[in-house]
Formats: structure tokens, C-alpha cells, sequence
């Protein structure tokens, strides 16, 4: 299998699955239990979460909430401020649903950052948005779709100096992959588990000490009150022992920036109308616009050939295909039809590289004459 | 009490030679029904041309709407069996006849009650009894009405020896012909509206069917797959059983569409999928292919084009959609429950492969030749081997899947 939708879900890591394996088996007790099992499991995960906040470069008293996905990561910061009307929120179109739907559904003055036709945040005009109006900032380390990477330092110090906002990064296709400081003026951050080798249902979310936070979901008062249910105590060993792994790979980012850099001159070579929207991304993900042809047919071709990579939603030959991400991010709408999305993580191999590479080429020879129908 | 079920079978009387046939048919086909709907012990016998069913446990709505999809029956009708009481008045039937109604409590309905003394030694005539049981109806029901013209319930009573029989629900059947009586085909279907449309007619003319679908992978994904199967589990009521073939047919048609004149592209798309109709169809032992086409409906439906079609099979094309208009289309579509699942959007390659201006007017010389020079038999040959197999009951499910063999 050459797999190269990472950015979607990455294969879990051998020894993950041997943790957890172990975990599930042994470590059933209910960490809020009374008794010395329940004990014994509450402050193994303590520990992981101490874990968590140094591997941020978090204080100590800061809080890291485990839930279970990235999204109830974003939902719960975005809605627990508890923002009125007049407050102002800012936000990318660019950005995960989990950030932009959950804005949506707040009764508050939404307005969306502006970006480049580059698909990078238009840092002028988003300095020019910043008043004492402002109550939340929203912004993703490295977007889903393009990969591109946003200067969260840069823009974390122009938020400070204009105003007082909860400042939120969603940082699920940066963490574990590339390191970054967390810097002082971040308020919260979601990070998730299965998009670096860890299990599914299981996610963060870093909580400055400061904030007040209202919780999502009521009950036992789990996570210091901020997510009340059972605590999945062997997903979080997983999500630990992912984490571990991912971050002591140093490694990693620059064969990514190997495969990427391989992968962009010899797709380039073998298809010369392909497109590259964006530079200046994640090593780990690479856009391409192949025009004419439906991205969900090269799609099937791929998969044919073993090859798994990723389109943006199905399209049928009906619908536009019109993606208000892409749009945000300066792609023409067109092209959004034919937009893909290739991603890697810890263990791509090179030989896979290479196969995507004749694999694509193959595909292309096969069915360009189709272009434009 | 004895539920019981009187099913009269349709046009057996058009039959002169092949009545105890057609007739077989039918009864193999109900049979089916009860085998998969009635779980308890019944027995039946048939008398001139009616099947009289009986059963200690009362026959389901399950198995009653069965039967109304069930080709060559005319009329189903369910009630039960009473023993004459020994005072040998009707006021056991009448308390059935009452209970049986209880759910038309504060509802206005309209009825009328149909008696037949079979055994005339009986004290009261027809009339007076369906007289009473109007009485009764009106006393017990202040909002029912009689009405002996279209009434929306009718009361049927037969006084026989022994027994009397009562039946408050009749139901129409399918009509036509039973189940296999005419032959075997195979029925392309695409996805639209109009083939699944085709098949109930056909299958009403008592035509066994087969399904196939090209499904133009990898230019389209798998979701139109659920479409189809959902469009076969409703066309499989009609059948006593059947089976879905899935051609994987992209390949063919990039192969085609690098080869063939624009223009023709379509026009040679049909032509193997009839080839290949036709090679399942040597499988099968079938006689024809059925499809919804409809005259002039779309360009490759004009007459010259059809023409062209049927000289690439070795067996006749029903099309008894040919003079329907798309109202009565979508009309007999509502009736059998496929418009709402054929209107579910899906990938269409045909129209991403369509041509911009598909031939209308085509040039035989081009169409007869062009197989001279563009052989694909292998290529189909492997696709068929490629093609999965769905098995289908009468109730819709999909509960075996296998692969296309050449042998055996």
C-alpha cells in the first residue's frame, strides 16, 4: 500500500499498538475510581499530561484537556468563551469546519481574516481588523487543505499589542510534525492523536491557566470540570506514546522536505500542466491542481494502482464543486474540481515516493485526453 | 378461527394449452412468498383457477403486500374462516365482522357488504344478511356510510356447509402473467428513472429478469452502486429471485473514447454493453434484453440509432418504454417506489464522456466497419471477469455475492 493521506488519518505506529494493546487489556479501571487501580491509572496520566504541557513549553498550572477529537477541541474553546453580540471573532474561511462551523453558530460579529492571493494571511489588513472589539482569534499553525504555514508568532504579537482576545491556534497538521514555541501569547490549542500515529477518539486541547473557560459537556467533572465523561485512559497511553515518538523523530521533517522538494520536481516533469498553488508550506503536504480532469478520477485511478491521496469532496459532473476553503485561500474556482491533496508522515518511505511518482504519470498518460469534459 | 386466503390468478383464462403451466408458475411464485413471509404451518388446494390458503396463525401484512407484487395474480383476499355456530345464526360472523373493523373507530369510511350463500339450504338469503350487516355496521360505526357503488371497504361473506367465510381486505393483484411463463432476460439498468420502469412492466408480461449495470469505475466512485442496489431490491419483489451484475466498465469506455469518433462515442458505448448483455445473456440462457429506451427521449434513442443498437444483438431488445412520455415515466415510477432512489444524484459517465454533438443521422458504412479494425473481444472477456454477481430473494435482499465464470 502507498498511502499519502496522512494529513487525513496516519497508520498507527507498531509500538502505539503494542502500548495499547497492553493498555486495553490491563488498565480498564476507571481513573476517578476510589481504589488503588483507579489511583495508580489517574496519576500515570497525570504524568502523561505534564508530559504534554513540557513537550508545548507550557507552565506548569497550564491545563491539557484531553477529548476525544480535534474538533470538540475547537468547539469547546470557541463556544465555552461564552462571546456576546457586539464581541468580535476572528476567523479564516481557510479553516477546518470544526473552526468555521462552530463560529457560525455563534450569535457574535463574526468577520474573516483576509488572506494573499498566495493563500497566506494578508498580515496588513488583518493588523487593520485588530481592535478592543476584538474577543477571539481563530487562527490554524498549518492549514488542512494547503499546508500552508501561518507566522503564528508574528500574528500572536500584533493580537497582543491591539488587543485582549483569546488568542485560539489549531495546530492538528503541526503538532507532533513540526516544533514550533509556544509562545506566551497563546491562549489555547487543539492537537490531535490519530494524525501522527496515534489511536482515533482521542485528542487535546491547551488551556492557558488564566482563561475561564464554560465546558461543553456537564456531568462528573472530569479534566478539572472542562470535560466531564469517563477518561479514555488507554487512548491516552496511545496518544502518549504516538506523541513520544513523533517528536523524538527529528528526522522527520527534513525527509519530508526530501520527498516533497522529489515529488514536485518529478510530478512537474511527468505532468507539465500540473499546478502547484503554494510554496512556503508544511513539508507534509503537498497541493496540486491537475486541470481539466475531476480530482475524484484521479483520485479512483490512484487507488486502482494502490495509491491513496486525497480530493477535496466528491464532485459530480453536476455540481461546481465550489469550496469556500479553497476560495479563501486565493484558488480560482475552477480549479477546485481539480484540487488534490498529497500528504506524508513518519513512515513514508522513499520507494512509496517513487511509486506515487510512476503512478501518477501512468494515470495521467491514460486518461488526459479527457481533459475538459 | 382459520385465517385464510383466497388468491384468483389473472388471464388464466386466455390460456387454453398452457393454463396448468401458467398456473404452476404462479403458485411456485406464492409459494416463495409464504416460504420467506408465513412462518407457520398452512396448507392450500386449488380450485378453478383460485388458491385457497388456510393457516391456524393469521397471514401478516408482510405477506399480503408480498403477494400484490407477485406477476399473474389477480385479486389477493384475507380473512378468516369461521365454524357455523349450532343455533346456526350469523352472530359470530357479525362479532368478527365488528372486531375486524375496530380500527375505523371516529373515522368515516364507506362499505358494502358482498354475500353469496353458497349453501343455499341456509335459513336467511344473501340479502337479508347483507341487509343485517349494514344494520350492524351503521349501529356500531355513527360515521360509516353504504355505498354500493365505489365503496372504500367491502364486507365479503360466503355462507359455505360448514363454515363461514369473512374478508373486510381485498386487495388487487399485480395482474399479467406469472413469474418465467414468457422467458428470461437480462435488463440494463443505468440509474435513471426510465429502466426500472421497463422491468416492471416486463415482468408484469410474467418476464424473468436478470439486472445489469455498467458501472464506469474509475471515472465514477462506488455511491452510485447503492443507488442500483437500491433500485434492484425494489424490482426484486417482482421476481421470485434474482440476480445483479456490476460490468466494471471504465476501462472499456476510455478505451472506446481514445478509438471512436466523438460523435459516435456514446453510440459505441451502447453497442458493447448490449455485447455484453448478450454474453451474460448466453450465460443465463436468456432470450432478450430489456431497456427503458423511449423514442427520440435523447440522441441515441432516435430511430436510425436503435436500429444500429439491435444489428450488434443476437436476441431481441424489449423497449416498452418506446412510446411512453416521461410523465408516464415518472408516474409508473412513484406507483412502484424507484423515482425517489433514481432521483438521488449520482457520477454519470455518460456525460463525461458525452459528445458534444452526438451523431443523429449515423453513417452506416462507418458503424458496420468498425469492429474490423477494433477488436476488444479479450478486453471484454476480462471486464466480464471482473463483474460481480449479486443474489437477490423477493424480499429485496442482497445475500450472496460471487464473480462472473466463463465455465461451467
Amino acid at each position: 500500500m502507498n498511502y499519502f493521506d496522512y494529513a487525513a488519518s496516519a497508520p498507527i505506529y507498531p509500538e502505539v499498538l503494542e502500548v495499547l494493546s497492553k493498555t486495553l487489556q490491563e488498565d480498564f479501571a476507571n481513573p476517578s475510581a476510589q481504589h488503588i487501580l483507579g489511583n495508580n491509572l489517574y496519576l500515570r496520566m497525570e504524568e502523561y499530561r505534564s508530559s504534554f504541557l513540557k513537550i508545548l513549553d507550557a507552565k506548569k498550572n497550564d491545563h491539557f484537556i484531553f477529548t476525544a477529537s480535534a474538533t470538540e477541541s475547537n468547539n469547546t474553546i470557541i463556544k465555552g468563551l461564552k462571546l456576546r453580540q457586539s464581541d468580535v471573532v476572528l476567523f479564516s474561511r481557510a479553516d477546518h469546519p470544526s473552526v468555521t462551523a462552530s463560529v457560525d453558530s455563534l450569535s457574535v460579529t463574526a468577520k474573516e481574516i483576509p488572506h494573499n492571493n498566495n493563500g497566506t494571511i494578508n498580515l496588513e489588513k488583518f493588523f487593520r481588523l485588530l481592535d478592543s472589539n476584538v474577543k477571539l482569534v481563530v487562527v490554524s499553525h498549518v492549514n488542512n487543505q494547503s499546508g500552508i504555514i501561518n507566522d503564528i508568532g508574528k500574528i500572536s504579537k500584533m493580537v497582543r499589542e491591539k488587543t485582549s482576545a483569546h488568542f485560539h491556534v489549531d495546530a492538528v497538521q503541526s503538532f507532533g510534525k513540526i516544533a514550533f514555541t509556544l509562545t506566551n501569547e497563546i491562549d489555547s490549542m487543539s492537537v490531535t492523536s490519530h494524525k501522527i500515529g496515534g489511536p482515533k477518539g482521542v485528542a487535546g486541547l491547551f488551556l492557558k491557566s488564566k482563561v475561564s473557560m464554560a465546558p461543553l459537556l456537564s456531568g462528573g467533572g472530569q479534566e478539572n470540570g472542562f470535560r466531564s465523561g469517563s477518561v479514555p485512559f488507554p487512548l491516552i497511553a496511545g496518544f502518549y506514546e504516538a506523541m513520544k515518538i513523533s517528536t523524538n523523530d527529528k528526522e522527520a521533517v527534513f525527509r519530508a522536505s526530501h520527498f516533497n522538494e522529489l515529488m514536485r520536481a518529478e510530478l512537474k516533469k511527468e505532468i507539465p500542466e500540473a499546478i502547484f498553488p503554494f510554496s512556503d508550506t508544511s513539508p507534509f503536504i503537498i497541493s496540486l491542481i491537475l486541470p481539466g480532469i475531476s480530482s475524484d478520477i484521479i483520485l479512483r485511478h490512484l487507488e486502482m494502482r494502490d495509491i491513496y491521496i486525497s480530493s477535496t469532496a466528491a464532485c459530480s459532473a453536476k455540481k461546481t464543486g465550489f469550496n469556500p476553503s479553497l476560495f479563501a485561500t486565493g484558488i480560482e474556482e475552477k480549479h477546485h474540481k481539480n484540487f488534490l491533496r498529497i500528504s506524508t508522515g513518519n513512515l513514508t518511505k522513499e520507494d512509496e515516493v517513487k511509486k506515487l511518482i510512476v503512478g501518477f504519470a501512468s494515470v495521467w498518460k491514460d486518461i488526459k485526453h479527457m481533459r475538459g469534459r | 378461527m382459520t385465517a385464510h386466503l383466497i388468491i384468483s390468478v389473472d388471464e388464466l383464462w386466455l390460456k387454453g394449452k398452457n393454463r396448468s403451466s401458467y398456473l404452476k408458475s404462479a403458485v411456485d411464485h406464492v409459494g416463495q412468498a409464504f416460504k420467506t413471509y408465513h412462518k407457520a404451518k398452512f396448507s392450500y388446494k386449488i380450485q378453478a383457477g383460485r388458491l385457497f390458503y388456510t393457516s391456524p396463525v393469521e397471514f401478516s401484512n408482510e405477506l399480503v403486500n408480498a403477494l400484490t407484487k407477485v406477476p399473474g395474480l389477480a385479486y389477493i383476499n384475507r380473512g378468516k374462516m369461521l365454524t357455523r355456530s349450532p343455533e346456526d345464526n350469523l352472530e359470530n360472523v357479525y362479532d368478527e365482522i365488528l372486531q375486524g373493523l375496530s380500527s375505523f373507530d371516529d373515522t368515516s369510511f364507506t362499505f358494502r357488504p358482498v354475500v353469496k350463500r353458497i349453501d343455499k339450504t341456509f335459513s336467511m338469503t344473501s340479502v337479508m344478511v347483507a341487509r343485517e350487516i349494514g344494520h350492524r355496521v351503521i349501529t356500531r360505526f355513527p360515521l360509516a356510510k353504504a355505498d354500493l357503488k365505489k365503496p372504500q371497504l367491502e364486507i365479503d361473506v360466503r355462507i359455505l356447509q360448514k363454515h363461514v367465510s369473512i374478508s373486510t381486505d381485498n386487495h388487487k393483484g399485480f395482474g399479467g402473467l406469472p413469474w418465467g411463463s414468457t422467458g428470461n432476460a437480462v435488463t440494463l439498468l443505468s440509474g435513471g428513472f426510465d429502466s426500472p420502469v421497463a422491468s416492471y412492466l416486463m415482468a408484469r408480461r410474467g418476464v424473468r429478469q436478470s439486472f445489469v449495470f455498467f458501472h464506469a469505475y474509475p471515472f465514477v466512485g462506488r455511491e452510485v452502486l447503492g443507488k442500483i442496489k437500491g433500485l434492484v431490491a425494489e424490482l426484486a419483489k417482482y421476481q421470485k429471485q434474482t440476480h445483479l451484475y456490476i460490468v466494471p466498465y471504465g476501462e472499456i469506455q476510455n478505451l472506446i473514447s481514445k478509438q471512436c469518433r466523438e460523435e459516435y462515442r456514446t453510440l459505441v458505448f451502447r453497442r458493447y454493453m448490449v455485447q455484453i448483455a448478450n454474453m451474460i445473456c448466453d450465460k443465463t440462457n436468456a432470450r432478450a434484453l430489456i431497456t427503458g429506451d423511449c423514442m427520440g427521449q435523447v440522441s441515441s434513442q432516435t430511430m436510425e440509432n436503435l436500429h444500429l443498437i439491435d444489428k450488434c444483438s443476437q436476441r431481441i431488445i424489449l423497449r416498452p418504454l418506446i412510446g411512453f412520455t416521461k410523465q408516464d415515466i415518472l408516474k409508473t415510477a412513484t406507483l412502484i417506489g424507484t423515482h425517489d432512489i433514481s432521483m438521488i444524484p449520482h457520477d454519470d459517465a455518460c456525460s463525461l464522456f458525452a459528445p458534444k454533438n452526438p451523431v443523429i443521422n449515423p453513417d452506416s458504412e462507418y458503424w458496420d466497419n468498425w469492429d474490423k479494425d477494433f477488436d476488444i473481444t479479450d478486453d471484454l472477456k476480462r471486464v466480464l471477469e471482473k463483474t460481480e454477481i449479486f443474489s437477490v430473494n423477493m424480499s429485496g435482499e442482497f445475500y450472496k455475492k460471487d464473480y462472473f465464470s466463463f465455465d461451467g
